[in-house]
């Protein structure tokens, strides 16, 4: 027997796209419920970046791969507040001319800055965008010191990140949205309904009437009827979701940042893992290139430090001269998603080209370069693990990464269901689903192309803009 | 539809435990004086494993099962190996041609430290 139940309007997925979009709602009057797979878990409930937080915050526990020349390891959130759970809660904005591009290729209707800039300040002012009180952090400081050694532009990233007065730059509380927006969707007396995993949209024709699923764990059946529905589930899922409704036209477009991470170690203590995530990146290369560090707790050195390293015991015993770094760029590539019939799950493919692997390479050896300027005595190279000692050792990766041994990952993941008229993209200029009169979507996969910088910043804008238009016309339709 | 590989991972604890104990053991250079660190590793790993999507996990096992049968022509199974000599068979499968093998290697090598030493943390060893 399935359980059946019923809103007014339903938001699939609570990551930073699902749980704005329901909070805004439910401050607007509408009763609005909030169906997340995960389960709801407070930033305090689990150490941040912990293999405990990996078991309980990330979907298959951190370990979900897309297939291609080079498997791509895939980390996304799946627990109330999603991705921004388990970030780095590090914001941008994107380059003017890359919000300009987005709207002139994709015909993004209502797209000029001057329209979508209120939104950005919204985000900023609403999630405490800011940076650290007093000091960077040590290891945040020797990216700073290599950059600038070599000529490059560096400079502290902000963060979704609320300090009180007086407050330590090694304290104050991230702005997930377990602290911001689902605490205003609840207040509103919006239902968040978690451990339920909504699987298809039911239709008559072009008006969308119910998602149906199961529960987490018992398996029970599920349906929800709605009269709108937002599907926010991330840029995998949503498409997922979407293709397992009967539409073909989503789900080719996947795009991400392939990642590379790499260990390097200094002749005094660098790491403090009280820091947390670095919050300097290089943007000398931006928006192709990014260079910043990553946690660098002892088991995410041990992770990173190749398994070959000469005397690996001893130089993880002295750990705290070592911290992680990486490379992230664009990739041209557009992948793929497929539903996988009994398995359930998403078949996820991403060609990461020649072209990635060399920009890969080349970013290693330009955060090493960087990273000896600033004193650094060893790194290891990202696929062996074997020590290079001067800057001349980096020369060969300046050709490229070689994809053997080449653990790459992405914490990026976005564009699946692009946003614009453009005759081929799903969803229109508002993130409304071309073909269905009440079906949107709100989140990391409307995005039209990789913006370039951490991306939750631009999705919250975005998904705001939309939301504020669903109002408008709503409302102007009661008053019609 | 959805379904759980737990069972027939955790079927497999001897062959899982034979590989987490070599990646141990380049941590400590002693993994006899690590028996329960091991063993927790191992039912960690288990548990990650078991919560990959199932196309991943059942691949997984499959590699775990044939990497357990690759030491059949000395006679025995992987996990029957001495460590020192699994250890070796474990750099065999790391310079494979096969980028699964090789994946199947990193893997362990990784997520067995990644675990270990969070475990170690815990337990404030």
């Amino acid at each position: 027997m399935s359980e059946r139940l019923y809103t007014d309007v339903l938001v699939i997925g609570s990551g930073p796209g699902g749980a704005t979009t329901a909070a805004l709602l439910a401050e607007n009057g509408f009763e609005v419920m909030l169906v997340e797979e995960g389960k709801h878990i407070s930033i305090d409930d689990t150490p941040s970046y912990s293999l405990e937080e990996m078991g309980e915050k990330y979907r298959a526990g951190g370990l979900n791969s897309s297939f291609g020349a080079t498997n791509v390891t895939m980390i996304e959130g799946r627990c109330v507040g999603g991705g921004s759970e388990v970030n780095a809660a590090l914001y941008h904005r994107p380059k003017e001319s890359q919000l300009d591009s987005w709207r002139r290729e994709f015909n993004i209707a209502g797209f000029e800055l001057s329209e979508i800039e209120p939104f950005f300040e919204n985000v900023e002012s609403e999630l405490s965008v800011s940076k650290r009180p007093n000091t960077v952090g040590p290891s945040s400081l020797a990216i700073s010191k290599g950059a600038k050694k070599c000529g490059w532009s560096s400079g502290e990233i902000e963060r979704f990140w609320k300090y009180d007065k007086g407050e330590e730059a090694t304290g104050g509380r991230r702005q997930s949205m377990t602290e911001t927006m689902i605490p205003r969707f609840l207040k509103k007396g919006g239902r968040l309904l978690t451990g339920v995993r909504l699987e298809r949209i039911k239709s008559r024709g072009g008006v969308a009437t119910s998602a149906v699923g199961r529960r987490v764990g018992s398996g029970g059946k599920i349906s929800i009827g709605f009269n709108v529905v937002f599907v926010c589930c991330g840029a995998i899922q949503t498409p997922l979701l979407l293709r397992r409704s009967g539409l073909r036209n989503v789900g080719d477009t996947l795009q991400m940042h392939p990642m590379i991470r790499f260990a390097a170690r200094f002749p005094t203590e660098i790491n403090d893992p009280k820091y947390g995530v670095p919050v300097v990146q290089i943007d000398e290369f931006k928006p192709a290139m990014t260079l910043g560090g990553s946690y660098s707790s002892l088991p995410h050195l041990a992770l990173w430090l190749g398994h070959s390293v000469p005397d690996r015991e001893e130089k993880l015993e002295s750990w705290r001269q070592m911290a992680v770094f990486y490379v992230a760029v664009v990739s041209e590539g557009r992948g793929s998603i497929r539903h996988l019939p009994v398995v359930g799950e998403p078949l996820v493919r991403f060609p990461v080209s020649g072209e990635d692997m060399g920009a890969l390479g080349l970013g290693v050896k330009r955060m090493g370069e960087a990273l000896f300027e600033a004193g650094a005595t060893e790194l290891y190279h990202p696929n062996t693990g074997a020590p290079i000692n001067d800057p001349r050792g980096l020369l060969e990766l300046g050709e490229g990464l070689d994809r053997k041994g080449a653990a790459v990952s992405t914490i990026h993941l976005f564009s699946s269901c692009q946003m614009g008229e453009r005759d081929d993209c799903p969803v229109d200029s508002w993130g409304a689903l071309k073909g269905k009169v009440n079906v949107y979507v709100n989140d990391a996969s409307i995005l039209p192309t990789s913006p370039g910088v951490n991306p939750q910043g631009t999705i919250m804008a975005i998904v705001r803009r939309n939301v504020a238009h669903f109002l408008e016309n709503r409302i102007s339709r009661k008053r019609g | 539809m959805s379904f759980s590989i737990k069972g027939l991972v955790e079927s497999n604890f001897d062959a899982i435990r034979g590989i987490t104990e070599v990646v141990i053991s380049r941590e400590t250079g002693a993994a006899e004086d690590q028996l329960e660190m091991v063993d927790e590793t191992t039912l960690e790993l288990i548990a990650r494993i078991s919560a990959m999507p199932p196309h991943l996990g059942f691949g997984m096992m499959a590699l775990v099962r044939l990497f357990e049968s690759s030491a059949l022509a000395s006679g025995v199974v992987a996990s029957s190996l001495t460590v020192v000599n699994r250890g070796i068979l474990l750099d065999r499968w790391r310079r494979a041609p096969l980028g699964p093998a090789r994946d199947f290697v990193t893997f362990f090598d990784k997520m067995g430290a990644f675990v270990y030493y969070s475990k170690c943390e815990a337990a404030d060893v």
